[in-house]
C-alpha cells in the first residue's frame, strides 16, 4: 500500500511537470509568428503547412548508415566520462592532498 | 542517491542493476538511428516504468532530504538534491516532447497529435542536457558506483577464479 502511495505520488508529480510544460510551449507556440489557432500547427509565409520534410522525422530512418550511430553513442559515454573525471579527479586528489596534509600534523 | 552501501545487500544489488539498465536503455534511447523509431518510443517509454523503481528505491533519501532542505543541511546534500529534480523535470520534458513528435508509440494507440515544431526542438534540447545532468549525476555517486561494482560484479568474478589466479591479481 506505502509502495502504490509512493508510486502515485511520483505519477502526479509527473503528471503536474507535464501540464506546466505543455501550457508553457503551448502559450508560447501560439504567441509566435505563423501559428495557426485550433489547428496547432505553424504554416510558412505563403500559408503552407510546415511539416517535417518528406511527412516524417528523416533523421530516424536510418540515413547516417555505417558506424556514424556507434560513434554517436561513443560520443555520449565520452561526454558522461569527461564530466565524471572533471569532478571525480580533482574531489579525489583534494582528498588525497587533505589527508597527506592531517598525517603530519597528527 | 543512496550513497552508502549500510542498505540491505539486496537492494543495493537491486540498484545497481537498474542503474546499469537506466544507463545502457539511456544510451540506446539517445541513438534513435541505431535502433529505429519504433524502438527508441517504446524503450524510453519502458524506462519510465524502471525510473520509477529508481526512484522508490531512494525513497528513504528523498524523503528525508525533502524534510531537511530548508534547515540544515552540507552543500553537497542540496546539491545533489537539486540536481535530482533538475533530472527529473527534465527526463519529464524529454518524455512529454516525444510524446508530442511520436510517429509509431501514439498512433499505435489511436492517438493523433499536431505536428509542432516547438515540441522537436524542446525534445533535442532537453536530451542533450540530460546528457550533461545525467554526467554530473553520475560523478556525485561515483563512490556509492565503483564501491558496488567492486562488491557486486568484480569480488564475485574474482572468487570464481582459482586460488592462484587470485593471488595474482591480488599482487
Amino acid at each position: 500500500m506505502k509502495i502504490v502511495g509512493r508510486i502515485l505520488i511520483i505519477l502526479a508529480v509527473f503528471a503536474l511537470v507535464m501540464g506546466i510544460t505543455y501550457l508553457i510551449v503551448n502559450t508560447r507556440g501560439s504567441s509566435a509568428p505563423g501559428f495557426e489557432p485550433g489547428n496547432e500547427r505553424f504554416s510558412a509565409s505563403n500559408g503552407a503547412p510546415l511539416g517535417f520534410p518528406g511527412g516524417g522525422r528523416n533523421e530516424f530512418r536510418g540515413e547516417r548508415g555505417g558506424g556514424g550511430w556507434l560513434l554517436e553513442a561513443l560520443k555520449n559515454i565520452a561526454i558522461i566520462g569527461i564530466i565524471v573525471a572533471l569532478i571525480v579527479v580533482p574531489k579525489s586528489w583534494m582528498q588525497k592532498r587533505k589527508k597527506a596534509t592531517q598525517i603530519p600534523a597528527g | 542517491m543512496t550513497q552508502n552501501l549500510t542498505k540491505p545487500r539486496s537492494q543495493t544489488k537491486l540498484k545497481l542493476i537498474i542503474d546499469i539498465g537506466i544507463f545502457i536503455g539511456f544510451l540506446i534511447a539517445m541513438e534513435p538511428h541505431a535502433s529505429g523509431l519504433t524502438i527508441h518510443e517504446w524503450l524510453a517509454t519502458a524506462l519510465i516504468a524502471v525510473l520509477i523503481v529508481h526512484l522508490l528505491l531512494s525513497w528513504d533519501w528523498i524523503a528525508q532530504i525533502t524534510r531537511r532542505f530548508i534547515g540544515r543541511m552540507n552543500r553537497q546534500s542540496r546539491f545533489n538534491y537539486i540536481l535530482n529534480w533538475l533530472l527529473f523535470i527534465d527526463g519529464t520534458i524529454i518524455m512529454l516532447s516525444g510524446f508530442m513528435i511520436s510517429e509509431s508509440l501514439m498512433p499505435a494507440l489511436g492517438i493523433q497529435l499536431p505536428h509542432n515544431f516547438a515540441w522537436r526542438s524542446l525534445h533535442d534540447l532537453s536530451a542533450n542536457l540530460f546528457l550533461i545532468l545525467l554526467g554530473l549525476h553520475t560523478a556525485l555517486h561515483w563512490n556509492w558506483i565503483v564501491d558496488a561494482f567492486k562488491r557486486f560484479i568484480f569480488q564475485p568474478l574474482v572468487k570464481l577464479l582459482p586460488k592462484r589466479s587470485r593471488k595474482d591479481i591480488a599482487a
